[in-house]
């Protein structure tokens, strides 16, 4: 179904390939698992796929695309369209309709597929995706997770007999996730559908997938199996002498309304030095809410208060990578060294004249952490800190705010990331529909 | 048999065949009492059918323009009045202002009843089409109205579309990049608002290129080729419809030939409508139908269609 | 696609000329009718009339080929525009809406600037600004002034990069073009707004020059002129305030991911 034929890509500013005469085939009815570390051209590869590079990132390709049987190297992703669907990383903002059952038949509108099977289809997708409650409502009222289901779910309507998704899961909460990789697998064994997905999440993902295929950093392809999946190891929790332990960060009830619906009800905080704690809950819980109120209140007390938002993107606006660096300068004079260095021990190495927006998601959230960081305040207020990160630059963060809490800084990070929750944080703060849940 | 009037439960043509419908009465009718009764039923059905939606809440600046319109005839009709000694209702003073090369103006001076009636007539005739149109915009939504527009328009309809889209999440995304550059700073200080122009553009342009790639990546973009032949045909019918209709046009002002007017524009709209027809030949798309043609839109296009039928035999007037 | 700018084809400038013709000659019905017993007629069937040449000149542009890219940033600016100028015109009535559809329309040529014209006046208008009659009239006008701008960039298309001069060139357009914008509107309204009869009229049948002495003595009286000359100051200082900036960046999303295949 698919087969690429000493397939090569590099992006136009002249750096090494990203990808290297990669040749690998997918056959019907498999489900094959893209893996590699941030930055190592996953997301490349399936923009390869479907013709979206060359025509929108820019570069050069070479070697053979066949799919189906067709050569469709250098086609533009219009003319790839009737046989290859395609779920980009980030869905919010990519939306052409205004509500979820409009988007739900984009893609067969424009492959011209009857109305009447229109209808059928939509509500389908609609079950197997869970938003058929959701059909009448504007996509921007929808939270991360519901959008990222809705664009899976447009793809799977088109009907196409391949699909290729980039990272589905990274908005979902772990429970989703799993839902969602599991009805990938059984259209695989139902429909005879080809799926490529690329992810980080790979901890449960061995007994779903038939294959894994490894981008290596250098643009070269291995293939390994599902049971070679490694997942990081984790990292040793340091037993905690007794510290001195002082308050960072005292907050009044704080409180959030949006109209007449409450996103969050009065929750007080306390953050202490040497702490990290952490914020978990499904998508729309709140977490982010309480996350905005604790740094305006932090504002509001004159604290030292830095904040990596949950779009890590909207932090970077100049136009390179040392430009950024750079400008963490502003408040520590060491800045600029500091954040180089952290952001090399979280994804290694990065062209200090690319441009921010050319990074890949995981590569943008290490340059924001790094000039968040690099800041040194007291108080570090993290909001999805690890969606796009592979399991290594997980642990490098892990260890990262390790040291960070040893030295005596209050940290404070919403994630839907509970192993990651679980691993490094003291206190956990559970939220279910903008309340504090009682944990036992 | 669910006859609900709401106005999401109509399709919005339905309304706007309402609503030009009202417009044309109006324009036909030439008395003032009728005029006032096409108004008030158009608020009317605006209050009954209306739900709570963006589009819905401007009732109140079409009724205060109608009344302004109404206002500012009869005022101009009554400064800018020449001195004339039938039917006086108001005996001003009259002014003449010389304005040298440009001529003389008459202002006030004694103002005939007639000049007034005319003057309000015609006001709460174009009073009431405002009002009539702002009717039917008041109750259809216009992404949906969007939708239905003719194939061989589709991509411009799409930028349209786009721009809906994106315009609430320019907004969001100036404010978050201006909050994101104050996350950096160690104070709260603003950043001046014209620094923030490049990255705001660049964040947009960078939204609105993934917003293309998605809708490229979904088959946005297929066409199918017209043949040479249907590529010439559509090219003429395109400039014989123009010329028919720039000469309709001119006809129309200077010369008294009703027919040949006529003649004409039905030449043009015939032009318009095959140059559609087969623009759109080449169209590979299906629409998605979100709201189905039924009973109670017939019922409201077929009130419309009466009502102007009704004023054009001069039944009601 | 040198510098962004569509193709275009003998056949649609005929098109397009033709129908800008006959636009004009609907927005100056007061000053060539003959008989005033069509005036009523005249001005109800040219409600339904521009809409009409409006889609004339739309369905040629459509008829080329575009790709979603550009209709991406054309969407894009269309929105822009429209906050802008809803944003704008909480302040009495500046007009901020041309700098941008000038600057864009010089960029991207003449059919993206009449769209962009047009289309800035409806989103605008359907968010929130309101839809009224006097709808397709001002769509039209801008759109002619966003057509002209692109005609200006590619009369100009030797002095492309030397940043100083282009801005001299688009602020020498936008002041004439804003005066004929205020024009053709104002053209619009008189019949509206002072219908017949009264002594800053129109005259059926009348000689032109009569009209036209009229129309300016009008023009004086309502302040359309003082309107026209601060939306030209306003939308010169625009332009020279984000000129360098929005012709760097907007050419850079013009030329944006050239490829090849080896």
């Amino acid at each position: 179904m698919i087969q690429t034929k000493s397939l090569s890509f590099s992006y136009s500013n002249g750096a090494a390939p990203t990808l290297r005469r990669i040749n690998f085939e997918v056959q019907a009815g498999e489900f094959v698992l893209v893996v590699g570390q941030t930055g190592s051209g996953k997301s490349t590869l399936l923009k390869a796929l479907i013709g979206l590079a060359p025509h929108f990132t820019g570069g050069q390709i070479s070697g053979a695309v066949e799919i189906d049987g067709q050569v469709t190297t250098g086609l533009p992703p219009h003319e790839v369209a009737h046989l290859v669907g395609y779920v980009n990383q980030q869905p919010e903002g990519a939306f052409a309709t205004d509500t979820v059952e409009e988007e739900l038949a984009y893609g067969m509108e424009q492959l011209g597929i009857a109305p009447d099977e229109m209808r059928l289809r939509v509500r389908n997708v609609a079950n197997l995706v869970g938003v058929s409650d959701l059909l009448n409502r504007p996509l921007e009222t929808l939270s991360g997770g519901q959008q990222q289901r809705v664009a899976i779910g447009s793809a799977l309507a088109a009907g196409q007999k391949i699909i290729l998704l980039d990272e589905p899961t990274s908005a979902l909460d772990d429970s989703c996730a799993l839902e969602v990789l599991q009805l990938l697998k059984r259209l695989t064994l139902e429909e005879k559908l080809s799926v490529m997905v690329s992810e980080h999440r790979i901890e449960r993902l061995g007994s779903i997938v038939d294959r894994v295929l490894e981008l290596r950093g250098d643009g070269s392809l291995v293939e390994k199996l599902p049971s070679q999946l490694q997942v990081a190891a984790q990292v040793d929790r340091t037993s905690s002498s007794p510290i001195e332990q002082e308050c960072m960060l005292e907050t009044p009830a704080l409180g959030l309304k949006y109209g007449n619906a409450t996103a969050l009800h009065p929750i007080s905080l306390r953050l202490n030095s040497h702490s990290i704690t952490s914020l978990s809950g499904d998508n729309g819980s709140g977490k982010s809410s309480l996350l905005w109120c604790a740094l305006r209140e932090a504002w509001r007390q004159n604290k030292a208060v830095a904040m990596v938002p949950q779009s890590a993107s909207d932090l970077l606006i100049l136009n390179t990578v040392s430009a950024e660096l750079s400008a963490a300068i502003a408040t520590n004079p060491a800045g600029e060294r500091r954040a180089a260095k952290i952001l090399e021990r979280l994804v290694g190495r990065i062209d200090p004249t690319s441009h921010p927006r050319d990074l890949s998601v995981g590569q943008q959230l290490a340059l924001a952490l790094a000039i968040q960081i690099s800041r040194n305040t007291e108080v570090l207020i993290l909001d999805e800190p690890t969606r796009g990160l592979d399991a290594e630059a997980k642990s490098k963060l892990a260890e990262l705010l390790e040291e960070l809490k040893n030295e005596g800084h209050a940290i404070l990070l919403a994630t839907h990331d509970h192993a990651f929750a679980n691993q490094i944080s003291d206190e956990n703060i559970h939220l279910i529909d903008g309340r504090r849940a009682i944990e036992n | 048999m669910n006859l609900s009037f709401k106005a999401s439960q109509i399709a919005p043509g339905a309304w706007w065949l309402l609503g030009l419908s009202l417009a044309i009465c109006a324009g036909i009718s030439s008395s003032a009492p009728t005029l006032l009764a096409i108004q008030t039923l158009a608020v009317f059905i605006v209050l009954m059918a209306r739900e709570d939606a963006p589009w819905s809440r401007s009732l109140l600046f079409y009724v205060g323009t109608a009344a302004l319109v109404v206002l500012i005839r009869v005022t101009f009709r009554i400064i800018f009045n020449f001195d004339s000694p039938d039917q006086v209702a108001l005996n001003l003073p009259a002014i003449r202002i010389t304005f040298g090369p440009l001529g003389e103006l008459d202002l006030l001076g004694r103002v005939s009843q007639s000049s007034i009636t005319t003057a309000l007539r015609d006001g709460l005739r174009m009073s009431a089409i405002t009002l009539s149109i702002g009717m039917a915009n008041s109750l259809a939504n216009p992404r949906r109205l969007l939708k239905s527009t003719p194939a061989a328009l589709y991509g411009v309809t799409s930028s349209f579309v786009i721009a809906l889209n994106l315009a609430p999440q320019l907004i969001a995304s100036a404010r978050r990049i201006r909050l994101s550059s104050q996350l950096r700073n160690a104070s709260n200080r603003a950043t001046k608002g014209l620094m923030l122009i490049a990255p705001i553009l660049e964040d947009s342009i960078d939204r609105s290129m993934a917003l293309a790639a998605s809708m490229d990546a979904r088959g946005f973009g297929r066409r199918g080729s017209l043949t040479a032949r249907q590529v010439r045909f559509s090219r003429l019918a395109s400039l014989v419809s123009i010329s028919a209709l720039a000469s309709g046009t001119y006809f129309l002002l200077t010369a008294d030939a009703p027919w040949a007017t006529l003649v004409t524009f039905a030449f043009g709209l015939s032009g318009i409508y095959a140059s559609l027809k087969i623009s759109g030949a080449s169209n590979l798309r299906t629409r998605y139908a979100t709201h189905v043609w039924q009973i109670n839109d017939s019922l409201v296009a077929g009130a419309a269609a009466l009502s102007v039928i009704l004023f054009a035999l001069g039944a009601l007037r | 696609m040198a510098g962004g700018q569509l193709k275009t084809n003998p056949w649609s400038t005929i098109i397009v000329s033709i129908a800008a013709l006959a636009a004009i000659l609907v927005f100056a019905w007061p000053l060539v009718i003959s008989d005033t017993s069509q005036a009523s007629l005249a001005q109800g069937i040219f409600i339904g009339l521009m809409p009409l040449l409006l889609l004339v000149v739309l369905i040629e542009f459509n008829s080329g080929s575009i790709g979603a890219r550009q209709l991406a940033v054309l969407g894009l600016l269309i929105a822009l525009n429209s906050v802008i100028r809803m944003l704008g015109a909480g302040v009495s009535g500046i007009e901020t809406v041309f700098f941008l559809l000038i600057i864009g329309g010089y960029v991207f040529g003449a059919g993206f600037g009449f769209v962009l014209g047009a289309g800035s006046l409806v989103v605008s208008a359907l968010l929130g600004a309101g839809v009224g009659p006097w709808l397709p009239f001002q769509m039209m006008a801008a759109g002619l002034v966003g057509l002209g701008a692109g005609l200006v960039g590619k009369l100009t298309s030797k002095w492309r990069g030397r940043g100083f001069i282009e801005l001299l060139f688009m602020s020498c357009y936008s002041v004439p073009a804003c005066f004929a914008y205020g024009a053709l509107m104002t053209l619009w309204n008189w019949p509206f707004l002072a219908g017949e009869g009264s002594s800053l009229s129109y005259v059926a049948g009348a000689p032109l020059i009569e009209n036209l002495a009229t129309f300016l003595k009008y023009e004086i009286f309502t302040g359309g002129l003082v309107w026209d000359l601060g939306r030209a100051v306003t939308t010169v200082v625009l332009i020279a305030l984000t000129g360098k900036t929005l012709l760097t960046t907007l050419r850079r999303a013009a030329n944006k991911a050239n490829f090849q295949r080896i």
